[in-house]
């Protein structure tokens, strides 16, 4: 009888997954959405190989380099030219010319920057990179200290991707451990937990972000600020997700299936997590991974203004930081680069988002 | 209703307490105190300043005295007098330092809110009426970019724009001949005309937002049964669109402004610091980056401040707007 | 026999959805006749609502009116009567409310929450009639009283979900008495309410219809109500009506097989108990599926292979009754 009982939850719950993604490949943009993200995650997974350089390899000559254009001929191969730099005798402004006389040969798989796979294998190969390694190569041009930024921008991309999903994690647990709490118990426990989240929602975020990051002692790890940042994205952002499931929890609890479960005798830990947890867990995926952007542009505000990940960590937050003077903009105005890497990784992610929200609702 | 009113006055004033109190904690969170910027500065500048003098300095600012205490003074400062404390850093009054600066992070903060109110609702009521239109398409898809580009990103792309094609900066909010002198009506024309930049970037994400909102709830209503009354009675098509769906998806008009507020000042602080306008923003930075307290405090508790009194501003209006909010709050 | 008021020809409404088209409307042929009630009676899902709804060409998309004529007839001295779905949108407007009004199913989603109910009468006397506000209002007291609310002075500024459910309906119901319509579209309007003020309900339309004279077409999944008040009965059955006649025939002696079934399903008083009371066998086949032949014959007691599964049956006068069955007639291929 149990056993039966618990096949034929699993074959409706496999339908309404199915049904789920059904509904979801119907989402045009969500599809795409997803299509972008997929990669962009394996590129910041192995962020090392695919990066030409390392995130602190400096060409000091070469401040504000403009990005070299890949040229392939049969006498060189893959090759882009070098810089002659002039400087100007009254401003001392540095402006970089092509110089065609001056050959860089690019290959594939070459030796650079040593790294470590995915933190732990150690290796120096890189995808794509100048043969001799000590050459310029900048493909999206170099920042204020001669640092390739296309690489910056791939290592980058490990931090700013990674603490949405961990800050979410953590937000997630939190939203589901109160929110469930509020909604399963009700009364006078949901009504102070309700006030206590208003409370949170009332106050500016950034504000209070700014406060407690800059409560943070300067002198930690790169590792350990990284987490503190998480958990300080992740405080403030658990009362959507509490409000959400409390909402479930409340309108879940007067369903028939939740009353007739209790009649059965099912425990309450039983209730929870085999008949209600189940029933509104598409619609928590949903929300959640509508917060995943929400933490991204998070990290890059504060890190942007200084209060975030701190040099010589990379993420595209501290990139930017480097944006904040117009005049630097505007003699290299791909600084602005890992902007555009935020906007298109949020519009995708809101994009999937969207269409998970859709899909988690196939009866409607 | 009056009794309504008092319960709201009597919930926004423990708010208002509990933010006070954990604005309070988070500034003492840092290890060290404001003596530790002071002694870092020396340090750097190559001096040393002797144990005596800190523990001076320490006396000086109240900073020995226990927590509770150097709260209760703070806060009995705050409400009885309107002293807001000493800025360490400025070494003036935290009061006169913001005074002006908050009233134009109000303004700047406000003013964005009625742009996203005036762009988002007829985009978002159109988008529900026509929904799979090309227009609809369009605005969701501009939504969508709104609601994902940073403000700050917003403001950079806005600055160089105006920089490299103009030739001239769009940051600040007055014009140099402007920027000291006292208020006349040139002054405020020239507020004006440097304000919209930021109102349009601040109020960008904001209005994507709304634009999802309004034309979400409009299509919830759009198929009620009430909507096929007016039809049969014969009420012409618009007619009855606006008297009856739009405006009960207009509820969120206000009911957003608790969470718009909060947004819109979050946006302002950043976009203010990008564009280095004289509002709160470039000043809470600093404050933040060398631990004023009392600067940092007295923001966060008077943006804060102001979002709760937006907030029930908004609770009231919408309980006018409402004839069942209105009923929910007599009864209890 | 009263002279007709509106006469349903052959109306089809489709639903035209991503998976394919639903005929929930295919054919239905029905008359109203002056001051007479028209129950429309079937299972939940066999198209009375939509018919209702498309008389008055309220259907929204993706439902949408393919064809037909919906016939609404004039005063008796006037000659042809006008085609509601061919009127443009203009004189369509004038006839909303004015000659056919409609109460629904829900009086609390039918009425705005956020308007009075003084205020939603007001607006659709005077869209009618070129009155002021205070007659309008005065005249909105006057039936809302008549509808038996009580304190009609003060409830007239009511909001909907100050009232309780019957009293909703009730105002309702004076909502659409207000402009003295010809013909009263009752889409299920007790179905929300409890049993006694469903029979409050009911009586009060039969008084207000001899008061005014007015007809109702009455939209009804219950046999009991039906035979309460209703002059006349048409039973659908997937989208098509399958008898259509006097009342006491219909409901005493049913002619047809689907038509016997909902009889035999209702309880009587006095029945004995070993009568067991009898559903209509199997249920209502999926919308994209409409069988071949009779669309009954795959619930069918009468079935007759290789006939009723083949041939489409069509109405033929049977005693004082329309019938759609191969049993009473011819159908066609």
């Amino acid at each position: 009888m149990l056993q039966q009982n618990a096949a034929q939850q699993t074959t409706v719950s496999q339908t309404q997954w199915r049904l789920m993604w059904r509904q979801f490949r119907r989402h045009k943009l969500a599809l795409i959405g997803l299509i972008v993200l997929v990669p962009i995650y394996f590129v910041a997974a192995f962020g090392g190989f695919f990066a030409p350089s390392g995130s602190d390899t400096a060409h000091t000559s070469l401040p504000y380099a403009p990005p070299q254009r890949l040229n392939v001929s049969t006498e060189h191969g893959l090759f882009v030219y070098g810089f002659s730099s002039t400087r100007n005798d009254e401003t001392f402004e540095q402006t970089f010319t092509v110089d065609k006389s001056k050959i860089i040969d690019v290959g594939f798989f070459v030796h650079g920057d040593e790294y470590k796979v995915l933190g732990v294998i150690p290796s120096d190969i890189h995808l794509i990179g100048p043969t001799t390694a000590s050459q310029p190569f900048f493909l999206l041009g170099a920042d204020q200290s001669g640092r390739d930024l296309l690489s910056r921008l791939i290592l980058g991309a490990r931090v700013s991707l990674s603490i949405g999903l961990v800050g979410v994690f953590a937000s997630f647990l939190l939203g589901m451990l109160i929110g469930g709490i509020s909604g399963y118990l009700g009364g006078r426990v949901d009504n102070a937990i309700q006030r206590v989240i208003e409370f949170i929602m009332s106050i500016p975020t950034l504000p209070l972000w700014m406060a407690l990051s800059a409560a943070l002692p300067g002198s930690w790890g790169p590792l350990t600020r990284y987490f503190a940042i998480t958990v300080i994205l992740s405080l403030i952002g658990w009362t959507g997700l509490a409000r959400d499931v409390r909402g479930r929890f409340l309108s879940l609890r007067e369903e028939d299936f939740v009353m007739a479960a209790r009649l059965d005798g099912v425990g309450r830990g039983g209730i929870i997590f085999g008949h209600m947890v189940p029933s509104f867990a598409s619609h928590i995926i949903a929300s959640v991974s509508m917060a995943v952007p929400r933490m991204i542009l998070g990290e890059t505000s504060l890190s942007f203004l200084g209060l975030g990940l701190q040099p010589p960590a990379v993420s595209w937050g501290v990139l930017l930081e480097g944006a904040q003077n117009i005049r630097a903009v505007a003699t290299a105005p791909w600084l602005l680069t890992p902007g555009l890497a935020v906007v298109v990784v949020v519009l995708a992610m809101n994009f999937v988002g969207d269409g998970l929200r859709d899909a988690a609702d196939p009866y409607k | 209703m009056l009794r309504f009113l008092v319960r709201r006055l009597l919930w926004m004033a423990v708010t208002l307490a509990a933010i006070s109190f954990v604005t309070f904690v988070v500034i003492k969170l840092p290890p060290g105190d404001y003596t530790s910027t002071v002694i870092a500065n020396a340090e750097a500048r190559g001096q040393d300043i002797p144990d005596s003098q800190i523990a001076e300095l320490k006396r000086h600012y109240g900073l020995d005295k226990p927590f509770m205490v150097q709260y209760l003074t703070w806060i009995s400062g705050v409400v009885l007098h309107g002293d807001l404390g000493q800025s360490f850093a400025w070494n003036q009054s935290v009061a006169s330092l913001i005074g002006n600066r908050v009233l134009l992070s109000m303004v700047l903060s406000i003013a964005s809110l009625l742009f996203v109110w005036a762009i988002a609702f007829p985009i978002g009521i159109y988008s529900a009426l026509r929904q799979y239109s090309p227009g609809d398409y369009v605005a969701s898809f501009l939504g969508f970019i709104g609601m994902a580009v940073p403000e700050f990103m917003l403001a950079l792309v806005m600055m160089y724009v105006g920089f490299r094609y103009f030739g001239q900066s769009v940051g600040g909010l007055f014009s140099p001949e402007y920027a000291d002198a006292a208020w006349n009506l040139g002054k405020l024309l020239d507020l004006v005309s440097h304000l919209w930049v930021p109102i349009v970037v601040v109020g960008v994400a904001g209005t994507a937002g709304l634009i999802r909102i309004t034309r979400a709830n409009l299509l919830d209503e759009l198929h009620k049964p009430y909507v096929a009354t007016a039809r049969a009675k014969g009420l012409p098509e618009w007619k009855l669109l606006l008297k009856y769906p739009v405006r009960m998806s207009l509820s969120p008009f206000f009911s957003t402004v608790g969470w718009l507020l909060p947004g819109l000042i979050s946006g302002e602080t950043i976009v203010s610091v990008v564009m280095s306008l004289p509002t709160s923003g470039p000043l809470l930075l600093g404050a933040v980056k060398s631990q004023d307290m009392y600067l940092v405090g007295s923001f966060v508790l008077i943006l804060s401040t102001l979002t709760v009194i937006g907030t029930m501003l908004s609770d009231l209006a919408l309980a006018w707007w409402d004839p069942r909010i209105r009923a929910r709050f007599q009864k209890g | 026999m009263a002279l007709p008021l509106l006469e349903v020809r052959d109306l089809r409404t489709h639903f035209e959805l991503e998976d394919g088209v639903v005929k929930a409307v295919d054919g239905v042929d029905l008359t109203v006749r002056r001051g007479r009630t028209l129950a429309v009676v079937g299972e939940s899902g066999c198209g009375k609502s939509v018919t209702a709804r498309s008389i008055l060409r309220l259907v929204e998309r993706p439902a949408r009116i393919v064809g037909g004529e919906v016939l609404l007839y004039g005063d008796e001295s006037a000659g042809d009567p006008e085609d509601l779905l061919a009127a443009n949108d203009r004189r369509l407007r004038q006839v909303r409310w004015a000659d056919i009004a409609m109460v629904f199913q829900e009086p609390m989603a039918s009425l705005s929450l956020v308007h009075t109910i003084g205020d939603q009468i007001v607006e659709a006397i005077r869209l009618h009639e070129n009155v002021s506000k205070a007659v309008a209002r005065e005249r909105a007291i006057e039936f809302l009283g008549r509808v038996g609310i009580p304190d009609p002075n003060r409830r007239v500024d009511s909001y909907p979900f100050e009232l309780s459910g019957g009293m909703r309906q009730r105002a309702m119901i004076a909502m659409a008495l207000s402009c003295r319509p010809r013909l009263l579209i009752a889409d299920e309007p007790t179905t929300a309410l409890d049993v006694t003020t469903q029979a409050q309900i009911l009586d009060l339309l039969q008084d207000l219809q001899e008061e005014f004279g007015m007809a109702i077409m009455l939209i009804t999944h219950d046999l009991g109500v039906a035979a309460q008040v209703a002059d006349e009965v048409a039973v659908m059955y997937l989208g098509e009506v399958v008898e259509h006649g006097p009342a006491t025939s219909v409901l005493t002696e049913p002619k047809h097989p689907y038509t016997q079934a909902l009889v035999r399903s209702v309880p009587r008083l006095g029945q004995r108990g070993q009568d067991r009371l009898a559903a209509v066998r199997g249920s209502v086949p999926p919308p994209y599926e409409r069988p071949s032949g009779c669309r009954f014959h795959p619930r069918c007691d009468a079935f007759m292979a290789g006939k009723c599964d083949e041939i489409v049956p069509v109405r033929v006068r049977t005693d004082d009754t329309d019938v759609a069955c191969l049993l009473y007639g011819e159908g066609e291929r």
